[in-house]
């Protein structure tokens, strides 16, 4: 395999890390900032 | 009782379930799939000061419960806004026909306005295809690249040699030209057509979650940034090996291809409702009123309760009321499913919407505009085909993780195939991407659910069955025991006094049989019950003169007491005669012999002694017989509860075919009796009309009134029988198995689409048989994953239920 193949592999396990952070946990704990604490009484 | 009693009194839409606690109904647009849903839906449920949101996609709303200290119906518009979709409020004084109306125009223009965008964008996108044929050509001589692809095989082979034929001149043009020229077009369709995918797209990414917009978004937008890349820097590719091909067409393409889809959906969610819509256009615009002696044709809405309204015939009741003069025959059809015209006299209700059919007559309006039964059941429609019925949450579920794990395939596709395509990788992995992209919307799962329940209540109305809910459909569907109550479901709710019986000792003031009946029916007069209202029909009849009667009590199950003139009375079953400690030793043995008979004996107590036994008997419905053995056929365990004494309620089973019978039962003991099927692992459905079914009605998985029965058991119920006849049950139970199996068909060809479509997007067919999927066909195959759902849940409509 060539570097560029390296290189996009690489970059595709970042980006498919990244999408699933971005969508299932930072989205979850952007979520749990906007619930007031008031919220849960 | 009559049609007016079908519905309960209305309830307010914003009827606040506590002082701090509003609800609001907002109209929402824009939304096409089940994840542009959940996500305004998380965003309400996020909004300060909402309690619960519930959004729904098929009626394009959003019911939300707030605290109005906290918030407000404009702080809850802007909410949804924020998330990239249409609302506005509707207006409070809206009534149920001019909310479905306005709805009605705003799909209208929705239809059409994606119907304009699906049409020039395909014009403008064929147009592209052609001009970009000359760009194919030169691209496939380099690379080889889309080959396997058939749409681009047949381009090649079929299309291209007739172009060069037909179009020599298309061959000569500067390929920079095409290009230039396709970019601008592109970018023109992309933000006049396709523009709300890239809004929708962003603003649902800036609150971490993702759609089919978002798809759409990705999918075109990459492919456009990379064509302008090569458009712009062609040497960097040529430099590299790489042709520098442009994807303008098939952006184009795509986003036409999917209008188009959308298009057919809202055209065929039109359809969905258009039982909603009959009913609405049944209200008449005008009455014929009587003003100062004169006839006058006034606009329905300035008709006033109390005002005198003039019917011929041919006409439709234009408001509900209560004839004052004149007898005809009414078509109630469309209310109930009866086919038969019902006869009215004076005294009797009418509803508005029916049609008079043969003589004319003069009405008093009483029920108008909102309160009216029309506006009731249409409200009550819109909100059963708005509910969300449970395996719903099953599309919901997975549609929320589907769209991240869609786009992480998508760049595992780009990365496998950069690595392992033999030739031009960079082309085909993105082809292929961009394909997994387009073939995984959503939409059909989104549909799945929502337009079966919409089709199939729409049927159940025409079937005069209003079922108030997606999740009743579903419950009705799994039952496996049908409960009867006798009075009113099983017989005809309308008993009639058979015997009469003076107690052999009888003293004091009950001296002859009319003298007991005046006594009974005076008591009675203050009861609701169907026993009651037969003692005093009867007493009518011989024309005897009620008494005045105090201290009325019913008591449930038993019967009545109260005081007559100086008497006291009791007028009830054994079990009231007990309590009452009055002996009942002299007429037992001829009671049971009546009860014998089928026939329900009521004793009558005169100052704490027996006077006599009224026997009445209320003969069972003609269709009683066929409907039980219907739902027996159809595997269900048929139970009848009653009231009555054993005796009784055995000879009304063995006229109707019922096998199993609990008599003597009290309102409590039917809920027992429905909690122990339960408990013995039994779905079940209970069938009642008087007040005592109520609380068995609502103990039931699922309730079923008789329309023509109380207001407070159609309130409890979960399924209104407009037609006081049992084979409306059997008829509502195969209604919900067949819509639970349309469903069911629905979500497994969303799923199984969505399994053989990604891969096959991907090229998972490439190695063996070299077939692979341009982004084209891929979108193509999504819009009509959609619309074949659609279609299957109109297929109900058809559905032979008879």
């Amino acid at each position: 395999m060539s570097a560029t193949d390296w290189i996009v592999i690489l970059a595709g396990v970042a980006a498919i890390g990244w999408v699933n952070w971005y969508f299932f946990i930072a989205g979850r704990g952007a979520e749990r900032a906007e619930v007031r604490p008031d919220d849960h009484a | 009782m009559t049609m007016p009693d079908v519905l309960p009194a209305p309830r307010a839409e914003s009827a606040p379930p506590s002082a701090s606690r509003d609800r609001i109904r907002i109209p929402v647009s824009g939304m096409t799939c089940a994840a542009c849903q959940a996500r305004v839906q998380r965003a309400l449920q996020k909004a300060p000061g909402v309690l619960d949101a519930s959004v729904n996609l098929m009626m394009n709303d959003a019911a939300v419960t707030f605290d109005p200290t906290m918030s407000s119906p404009d702080a809850l518009v802007e909410v949804i806004r924020a998330t990239g979709y249409g609302a506005a409020l509707a207006s409070p004084d809206q009534t149920a026909f001019e909310e479905q109306e306005a709805r009605d125009r705003a799909s209208d223009e929705e239809f059409r306005d994606l119907r304009r965008k699906a049409v020039v964008s395909g014009i403008i996108g064929g147009i592209a295809m052609i001009v970009s044929m000359p760009l194919m050509t030169a691209r496939e001589h380099v690379t080889h690249g889309a080959a396997g692809d058939p749409s681009m095989h047949w381009v090649m082979t079929t299309l291209t040699p007739t172009l060069r034929m037909v179009m020599p001149w298309a061959y000569t043009i500067p390929a920079a030209a095409i290009s230039w020229t396709l970019l601008v077009v592109t970018l023109g369709v992309m933000l006049w057509a396709g523009r709300h995918f890239y809004t929708r797209a962003w603003s649902s990414f800036r609150h971490h979650s993702a759609d089919m917009n978002t798809l759409i978004a990705v999918g075109t937008g990459a492919a456009f940034i990379y064509s302008v890349v090569a458009t712009l820097a062609p040497a960097f590719f040529i430099s590299r090996g790489v042709a520098p091909d442009v994807y303008y067409e098939a952006v184009i393409i795509i986003i036409a291809l999917i209008l188009t889809g959308n298009a057919f959906e809202a055209r065929a969610k039109k359809q969905t409702s258009t039982a909603l819509r009959a009913l609405v256009n049944l209200r008449p615009k005008t009455a014929r009123v009587l003003r100062g002696g004169a006839e006058l044709d006034v606009p329905v809405e300035q008709v006033s309760a109390g005002e005198t309204v003039i019917v011929r015939p041919g006409e439709r009741v234009p408001t509900d009321g209560e004839i004052t003069a004149g007898e005809s025959a009414l078509d109630e059809s469309m209310l109930t499913g009866e086919s038969l015209p019902v006869e009215k006299a004076p005294g009797a209700r009418v509803i508005g919407g029916t049609i008079n059919r043969t003589g004319a007559f003069q009405y008093k309006a009483t029920t108008l505009g909102s309160d009216s039964v029309l506006a009731r059941i249409v409200k009550l429609m819109r909100d059963a085909q708005g509910s969300r019925a449970p395996i719903q949450r099953l599309a919901d579920r997975v549609s929320g993780i589907f769209v991240p794990v869609v786009i992480s395939i998508a760049i595992a596709t780009f990365v496998i195939w950069f690595i392992a395509a033999d030739s031009a990788p960079a082309v085909r992995a993105f082809a292929a991407a961009v394909a997994v992209l387009i073939i995984a919307c959503p939409c059909a799962m989104g549909l799945a659910v929502p337009t079966a329940v919409m089709v199939s209540t729409g049927k159940g109305a025409a079937l005069g069955l209003l079922i108030k809910g997606g999740e009743a459909l579903q419950r009705a569907g799994d039952i496996t025991t049908v409960v009867l109550d006798k009075t009113g479901t099983v017989t005809e709710g309308r008993p009639s006094v058979t015997d009469v019986v003076l107690a052999p000792n009888a003293a004091g003031p009950v001296t002859s049989d009319d003298v007991l009946l005046q006594y009974a029916a005076s008591l009675e007069n203050s009861s609701e019950h169907p026993l009651a209202e037969a003692i005093v029909r009867r007493a009518k009849v011989y024309a005897l003169p009620l008494l005045e009667a105090t201290n009325f009590s019913a008591l449930a199950g038993r019967g009545a007491t109260g005081r007559v003139g100086d008497m006291s009375l009791a007028v009830g079953n054994e079990a009231l005669m007990r309590e009452r400690n009055v002996d009942i030793t002299p007429l037992r043995n001829r009671a049971e012999l009546l009860a014998g008979e089928g026939k329900t004996p009521m004793y009558v107590a005169v100052n704490g002694t027996l006077a006599g036994v009224i026997a009445v008997a209320d003969a069972i419905r003609a269709t009683s017989r066929d409907a039980i053995a219907r739902l027996r056929g159809m595997g269900l365990e048929v139970v009848m509860l009653t009231g009555d004494n054993q005796r009784t309620a055995d000879a009304i089973a063995a006229q109707a075919g019922v096998d199993r019978v609990v008599a003597g039962v009290l309102p409590e003991g039917k809920v027992a009796e429905i909690e122990r099927l339960k408990q013995a692992g039994k779905v079940v459905a209970m069938v009642g009309d008087g007040i005592n079914d109520a609380p068995a009605l609502a103990a039931a998985d699922v309730g079923m009134a008789i329309g023509t029965g109380t207001d407070i058991a159609v309130e409890a119920a979960d399924v209104v029988l407009m037609r006081g006849d049992l084979q409306s049950v059997a008829q509502a139970i195969e209604l919900s198995r067949r819509t639970m199996r349309t469903m069911k068909q629905n979500l497994f060809w969303a799923f199984i689409y969505n399994v053989v479509g990604i891969p096959i997007a991907a090229g998972a067919l490439y190695p063996a048989l070299g077939i692979l999927l341009s982004p084209i066909l891929a979108s193509g195959a999504m819009a009509f994953s959609s619309v074949s759902v659609v279609a299957n849940s109109l297929r109900l409509r058809g559905a032979n239920i008879r």
